[in-house]
């Protein structure tokens, strides 16, 4: 249940792209295909489950002012150990992703949490917290990815979905492109949470109201 | 004072314990990693020079630059009696529309192209990344320097460029030339040419025999 409610608040309650507006660059840069985001997002993950498992380990060693090289450090060399393994096991995936590998090393996601959560809580906690992230960010560029591909490409993983006779949009795939279609999708998560927020508060407000004439009819009684 | 030591061993110690692990990794991730380049350059080769059969060599040289210092790399691939079969040129460009284009250019010993493959590109998606269609290269090959001027036609030349991409056809088209002009420039045979890399001493000689 409580793991549940962990990768559920990574995903959609405290999602790191979409309501704490952290690692924008990663997420504009690499969208332009689905299949790059789904390489970045899964190696944004490794990288948080591996600097949140360490730095939760090493939270009772590291000293309170030297926390922060000490995040850097770890963080920079789970960065390097995935950049070795997709050069050498997946490198067209690793061509793709270029610059945006080492990159990750300043995704405000992974310092955020690494700062946020992983330094105050136990190992298994991060452990849960780096997975529901990380599927967040993943889930969050991978949306924002396929939108930009349909339109931008007319494909899909690379595979063409209307034919020869389909003109792409083509500024969906250029960086303005990226900004719009997460304007958009940031204006239907608050559209949807605010929804969510109105349906309960009006449940609230009939409950007392429920409440109140039960009180009323009580007191006349 | 106590304190700060402390802290600076405790941050030494993860440093070193960091150092360990990336040393690991990289140990067993290096050969793989030689690999997965070599093996780019090959399948970029074989896909540029046609009719390429196992029992050919290619040779790794680099062709000096009149120009600038730079260098540009360049395979000689040979027939089993060490005659030349073809060339395959690494050629760059820095007049792209997003800055630097790596293309893999295929000669025949007459320094006729058989093919044009570009490696590496950050040019605009949908638009300049239309160079590495078929329909674009296909107009390069069998043409060489005597016979196609590799200028857009915009520029008087013969280079049908992309529709909005007129700077990436352009581009492209000022690789091509680089990378013949050098290749000519190094690999001419002529008593008088001066040559470079021992890889193609080697290769003049083959050639003087037969």
């Amino acid at each position: 249940m409580n793991i549940l409610k962990k990768i559920f608040d990574g995903i959609w309650t405290n999602n790191p792209v979409l309501i704490v507006l952290l690692g924008f660059c990663p997420t504009l840069a690499v969208s332009t295909s689905l299949k790059d985001a789904i390489g970045m997002g899964f190696s944004a993950l490794f990288v948080l489950i591996g600097s949140n498992l360490v730095i939760s380990a090493l939270r009772k060693f590291t000293p309170e002012k030297m926390r922060i090289p000490v995040f850097i450090i770890v963080i920079a060399t789970f960065v390097t150990i995935v950049d070795l393994l997709l050069y050498a096991y997946f490198f067209p995936l690793h061509k793709s992703l270029g610059v945006f590998i080492p990159l990750i090393v300043v995704n405000c996601i992974v310092f955020g949490r690494a700062e946020a959560f992983a330094s105050k809580n136990g190992m298994m906690d991060s452990l849960w917290d780096g997975i529901g992230m990380g599927l967040g960010f993943t889930l969050t560029i991978s949306v924002l990815a396929s939108i930009r591909e349909i339109l931008g490409n007319g494909t899909l993983m690379g595979i063409s979905l209307f034919g020869q006779s389909y003109s792409p949009v083509i500024i969906a795939i250029l960086p303005p492109g990226a900004f719009l279609t997460l304007g958009l999708m940031l204006g239907g998560m608050n559209r949807i949470n605010m929804a969510i927020d109105e349906k309960k508060k009006a449940k609230e407000k009939a409950e007392k109201e429920k409440a109140k004439q039960l009180k009323a009819s009580v007191a006349n009684g | 004072m106590k304190d700060n030591i402390m802290q600076v061993v405790k941050l030494f110690i993860v440093c070193v314990i960091a150092a360990a692990v990336l040393a690991w990794v990289y140990g067993f991730t290096k050969a793989p990693i030689e690999k997965s380049k070599m093996s780019e350059t090959m399948d970029a080769i074989k896909k540029v020079v046609s009719g390429m059969t196992d029992d050919m060599t290619i040779k790794d040289t680099l062709l000096s630059v009149k120009e600038d210092t730079s260098k540009i790399q360049a395979f000689i691939i040979l027939n089993p009696d060490s005659s030349v079969y073809a060339y395959a040129v690494k050629t760059v460009t820095n007049l792209g529309y997003g800055g630097g284009i790596v293309i893999m250019l295929g000669l025949d010993k007459n320094f006729a192209i058989t093919g044009v493959e570009p490696l590496e590109h950050k040019e605009t998606p949908g638009l300049g990344t239309k160079m590495t269609k078929e329909e674009f290269k296909v107009q390069f090959i069998g043409k060489s320097l005597d016979n196609f001027n590799f200028k857009v036609v915009k520029d008087g030349g013969d280079i049908v460029a992309i529709t909005a991409a007129t700077i990436t056809s352009r581009a492209v088209g000022d690789a091509i030339t680089r990378g013949i002009t050098y290749a000519e420039e190094n690999f001419k045979v002529s008593s008088d040419t001066m040559v470079i890399d021992s890889a193609a001493i080697d290769t003049m000689k083959s050639e003087e025999i037969k």
